[in-house]
């Protein structure tokens, strides 16, 4: 997908409708990150699109999204240098990004 | 001398639309004329209206916003207005003022904007914690 | 010590109760222990089957049912409010507590916040 058919995206890379979101403007999202999306990447991101869809809100904070990928996906998996390690920088936040939810506010 | 104590102020009510900024200013000088001392001031909900910069009351009303900036200022006291409550109602500072590329800012000084861990920071180490709230 | 969050308004016709619901999560975000006590009208948050869409709002339901999962350790629900809305445990979300008497729960908590 070229950038001039992308969809719209914030300042701080969240699209700005949800609906817009495909595999692709995942991966195109991800590159920016220098993340290419793997197997174990695509497990969190369509855990987290399932999470939203079931409870209407991403993890609020860091810390309660590796609670909940250690609830739905084991202890090895929610552990929060894994997940580092596959979203870099702020996991919930890049990885909430990739997966075209809602840009957090910040507020934990 | 009775025991010095600990407080954090919340507000959920807003100015002029209830009485929680002034029953929290009169509460907050008594406490500090008791000895007391107070450790933070946190806005949530429409409480975070007490942090704008651009309330103009008439001038033979009661300003809370700047009687509550005095008070906090003249006595050291930190004051937050909690980012999420803020950004639905539109208290901005200069940051979140170029993160949602707004047109302006209006966060009254010394106010800040932080999240909700400043109150559950409070809620671990003041003594007490008190609530403002309006009506409901 | 665990901090009471208490609910005592019905879902959607104001922000204050989504406002308690988020300081509770965040206690949870700090691993601080934390329970909710839905109270009066407020008992009609628990109710199953809400369609929050139609009044273009995200669902109370569904954001709860997050709670549990955070580490929010107990949703209690006062019986008596559920016998007046017509509720029967049946109609309520899974993972309520009862509460008989809320005098007694409220007096098992030292720190009690009540939505604003």
């Amino acid at each position: 997908m070229s950038a001039s058919n992308s969809p719209v995206r914030n300042n701080e890379g969240f699209l700005e409708d949800a609906a817009t979101w495909t595999n692709e403007v995942a991966q195109e999202i991800a590159q920016e990150d220098d993340i290419e999306l793997m197997e174990k990447h695509w497990e969190i991101i369509y855990f987290l699109r399932d999470f939203y869809k079931q409870h209407e809100m991403s993890p609020p904070s860091n810390r309660l999204f590796v609670k909940a990928v250690r609830e739905a996906l084991g202890d090895e998996k929610g552990d929060s240098i894994y997940l580092m390690t596959l979203f870099p920088g702020t996991p919930a936040k890049t990885a909430c990004r990739i997966a075209g939810l809602p840009r957090p506010t910040n507020c934990l | 001398m009775p025991q010095s104590l600990s407080y954090t102020l919340v507000i959920t009510g807003a100015p002029w639309a209830t009485q929680a900024p002034q029953t929290a200013l009169s509460l907050a000088q008594a406490l500090l004329k008791a000895g007391h001392r107070i450790d933070r001031v946190f806005l949530y909900g429409d409480g975070v209206h007490l942090a704008s910069a651009l309330s103009a009351p008439p001038s033979d009303e009661q300003h809370w916003p700047r009687l509550w900036s005095e008070f906090l200022s003249g006595n050291n006291i930190a004051a937050v207005a909690c980012i999420a409550s803020a950004l639905r109602r539109g208290i901005v500072d200069e940051t979140e003022q170029a993160r949602y590329e707004l047109t302006a800012n209006n966060l009254r000084a010394p106010f800040e904007i932080a999240g909700l861990g400043e109150w559950v920071e409070g809620n671990l180490k003041s003594d007490r914690v008190l609530y403002f709230h309006g009506a409901h | 010590m665990t901090t009471l969050i208490v609910i005592d308004l019905p879902p959607y016709g104001s922000w204050t109760g989504r406002e308690a619901l988020d300081m509770t999560f965040s206690l949870a975000a700090f691993d601080q222990p934390a329970a909710m006590l839905f109270l009066g009208a407020g008992v009609n948050w628990l109710c199953k089957g809400q369609a929050a869409e139609a009044v273009g709002q995200k669902s109370v339901e569904k954001n709860l049912s997050a709670a549990a999962l955070f580490g929010v350790e107990q949703i209690l629900v006062d019986t008596r409010a559920c016998a007046k809305y017509g509720l029967e445990t049946g109609d309520l979300l899974p993972g309520t507590t009862p509460a008989e008497s809320i005098s007694e729960t409220l007096g098992q908590y030292s720190r009690v916040v009540f939505a604003g």
